[in-house]
């Protein structure tokens, strides 16, 4: 079952004088439940496409439609909507709140929207995950007192606590040593396998295109391979 | 959520959270000790003049430019003018007719020469009262030597400074038992008084620095003004007396006809020859004054404790528009020029400086929350791309914002409070007759006031509501693409 679909999707971005191609026409499907990397070199429109999937940027001209709603309809709230209950954010620089500790940095998400209320069943939820990551002994901890490896553990907590239907990864084991960046994708794999969550990955590290079971290959803003693994 | 978040934004920022907070505090610690030394001063400067020499309420004629002291007239050469109450019953009638009155009184001014033939002569203000009414609505004289005037008693209470004034300039030596000699020149023509001085005597209020009135009996004032001394009343004369009118002149000279006049009555009351000579300006004493009637200038009307003077004074010129009386109520500042002016300056400039300073603030803290969303872009990005609605932006830096200046401007108001309190114990002497005046007594005492209080956290709230709005905008700028972009 699709879950995203970009059809014939441009982004042009004005450079001064000139106009930057950086998508130059995609069309791309992701079906619930893929473990997916985005590939390319620096350039070739990886970022920009996450962008649009995550519905932090819009398309020039084509159409993005997730989980049935095409974002081209949406103001402002109701893109900021979406984005709370469908997409779950995993940064490069992992982006936590500064002056919140662990627990808080994952709850923080629960807060917002609508029922933004902490509830006992939201609370084990919490728990699990903080546990599922490994972060036990560590829940009162501001980011500054953490690893890169643990903030990051954090922010895939804090992707996953709304249980949404598609978790984007913007480079996650850029700022990692190659240990603790297998360790956090394998950890995204299991939660993948377990949950049946769809993870989208942009990255140029071989390790997570290994690890995948759907590799779209960039170039200069073009699909230049699209492939589905066993 | 919002708020854990903007005081911990807070506390990690310290530094510059100190920096506006102190600003904030001492700004507002400023105005309350500001505000606390102006209320009082006002209370001090209002509670001298209605006290001493206006009331609450001073009803004048219609039009009047003049108050008790006579300033504000537009007499350029000459004693100050000082407009007739004409209607003077009617406007009593409604005076009387006050909710809250206390009591009332009325009261003549004027100027007139102290003369001492060959040592010269000085020209002075004279409060022409009725002593068994004014004193009892007016408890406002020290009394040095001699008594108060009685009730019909023609003579003078002289003012201290004006017996100094005269001491110093002329040698002339006033003391209770002498006698002062009284002159003026108007529409009226010269007139010429001599009265008995009854008393020397001080205002208990430390503003004398410009007006030194005397007082004086209101059938003398009025002669020496040229103003009607009788009753205003119609007066029913008899048959006798009208036949004078077609009596020998020459006849009327001679000591029959003395006799017929003192014969003379109207409405009850009899003509003498000695109230005939006061009207005419003759030097013989008048024993008793016309009660009640003859000109007024003013009525001086005291309220209940409490009772708030600016209603009735619009009740009273309601009332006196409505019947057609050509009457003003008005409050003391008429009189109280040039000090109420120097005050209402005064608080002016003060209200100025505060509104400086709350634009200040405002800046200051304005630009500092600038510049932490500028290092917050990224912060801030995340939680738009985590699902912040913009409003959740938007509270957290209003939260941010309320937090610093409420927190810090109720330390203000604290200290503020403090220092006023140290003042009040200690108090600030008046060095001068313009402190005096500025300050409404000797000594000020400045105490903490409800409106100083309100006025301060209105300044806070102000400063609060307004400075967040411009940093907000550019918050609510930020794109959750910068989450991704900003370290």
């Amino acid at each position: 079952m699709s879950i995203i679909n970009l059809s014939q999707v441009k982004k042009h971005y004005s450079l001064g004088k000139t106009t930057v191609e950086a998508v130059r026409g995609v069309d791309l499907t992701i079906e619930k439940g893929d473990f997916i990397s985005i590939a390319g070199p620096s350039g070739s429109g990886k970022s920009t496409i996450l962008n649009m999937i995550g519905l932090i940027d819009t398309p020039t001209e084509g159409e993005v439609t997730i989980a049935g709603e095409n974002i081209g309809k949406l103001d402002d709230t109701g893109l900021t909507r979406l984005r709370h209950e469908a997409i779950g954010f995993i940064f490069q620089s992992f982006n936590l709140i500064p002056v919140l500790n662990t627990r808080e940095n994952i709850e923080f998400p629960l807060l917002l929207g609508k029922n933004g209320k902490i509830t006992a069943e939201k609370r084990d939820w919490i728990d699990f995950l903080i546990e599922e990551v490994g972060l036990g002994d560590r829940v009162k901890n501001k980011p500054n007192e953490l690893s890169g490896g643990q903030r990051q553990r954090v922010a895939i907590a804090r992707a996953l606590v709304t249980k949404p239907m598609i978790v984007l990864a913007d480079e996650p084991t850029a700022n990692l040593d190659s240990n603790t960046g297998e360790a956090i994708l394998e950890l995204m794999k299991k939660i993948n396998k377990d949950s049946g969550t769809t993870f989208i990955f942009s990255t140029h590290d071989h390790k997570v295109v290994q690890i995948a079971d759907h590799v779209v290959r960039l170039l200069d803003g073009l699909i230049v391979e699209d492939s589905r693994r066993n | 959520m919002i708020w854990r978040i903007a005081m911990r934004n807070l506390i990690q920022h310290r530094t510059k959270t100190i920096i506006i907070g102190s600003l904030v505090a001492l700004g507002i610690m400023l105005t309350l000790i500001g505000n606390c030394l102006i209320t009082t001063m006002g209370s001090g400067i209002t509670k001298s003049f209605t006290d001493n020499f206006t009331g609450e309420i001073l009803v004048t004629a219609s039009g009047a430019k003049a108050g008790v002291f006579g300033a504000q007239s537009d007499e350029m050469f000459g004693p100050p003018v000082i407009s007739v109450l004409k209607d003077y019953d009617a406007a009593l009638a409604k005076v009387k007719a006050l909710p809250g009155l206390k009591s009332w009184t009325p009261q003549l001014s004027g100027y007139a020469v102290f003369n001492f033939e060959e040592k010269g002569s000085d020209f002075s203000l004279l409060f022409g009262i009725d002593p068994a009414d004014y004193f009892k609505s007016m408890d406002n004289v020290n009394i040095i030597s001699g008594r108060r005037l009685a009730p019909g008693e023609e003579g003078m209470m002289l003012n201290r400074k004006m017996q100094d004034s005269l001491k110093k300039s002329m040698s002339v030596n006033l003391k209770v038992g002498d006698t002062i000699q009284l002159n003026s020149f108007g529409d009226a023509g010269f007139k010429i008084r001599e009265v008995p001085i009854v008393a020397i005597f001080e205002f208990k209020a430390a503003n004398q620095r410009i007006f030194t009135p005397s007082f004086v009996d209101s059938t003398t004032l009025r002669v020496l003004l040229g103003k009607n001394v009788g009753p205003t009343e119609k007066v029913q004369v008899s048959k006798e007396a009208t036949a004078l009118i077609d009596a020998n002149p020459d006849s009327l000279f001679g000591d029959d006809t003395t006799a017929a006049a003192q014969t003379v009555s109207g409405s009850g009351k009899v003509l003498t020859e000695q109230g005939l000579k006061t009207m005419l300006g003759g030097k013989v004493a008048a024993s008793v004054p016309p009660p009640g009637g003859g000109a007024w200038n003013f009525i001086l009307v005291r309220l209940n404790p409490g009772v708030k003077a600016e209603p009735l004074i619009k009740e009273l010129n309601r009332e006196f528009e409505k019947d057609g009386i050509k009457a003003n109520a008005q409050g003391w500042q008429i009189s109280g020029s040039p000090d109420s002016y120097t005050f209402a300056a005064l608080g002016l400039i003060f209200n100025i400086a505060m509104i400086l300073l709350a634009v200040v603030s405002i800046i200051i803290i304005m630009n500092t929350l600038v510049i932490s969303v500028m290092e917050r872009t990224s912060e801030i990005g995340t939680m738009r791309a985590l699902g912040a609605q913009k409003m959740l932006v938007r509270k957290m830096f209003i939260a941010e914002t309320l937090s610093v200046t409420v927190l810090f401007g109720l330390v203000g108001i604290v200290l503020g409070a403090i220092v006023v309190a140290i003042l009040n114990v200690v108090g600030l002497p008046a060095d001068s007759d313009f402190l005096a005046v500025i300050f409404g007594g000797k000594i000020l005492k400045p105490v903490v006031s409800l409106k100083p209080l309100l006025t301060s956290m209105g300044l806070i709230l102000l400063i609060g509501s307004v400075s967040w709005i411009y940093p907000v905008a550019l918050a609510l700028k930020v794109s959750p693409l910068k989450a991704i972009t900003t370290d």
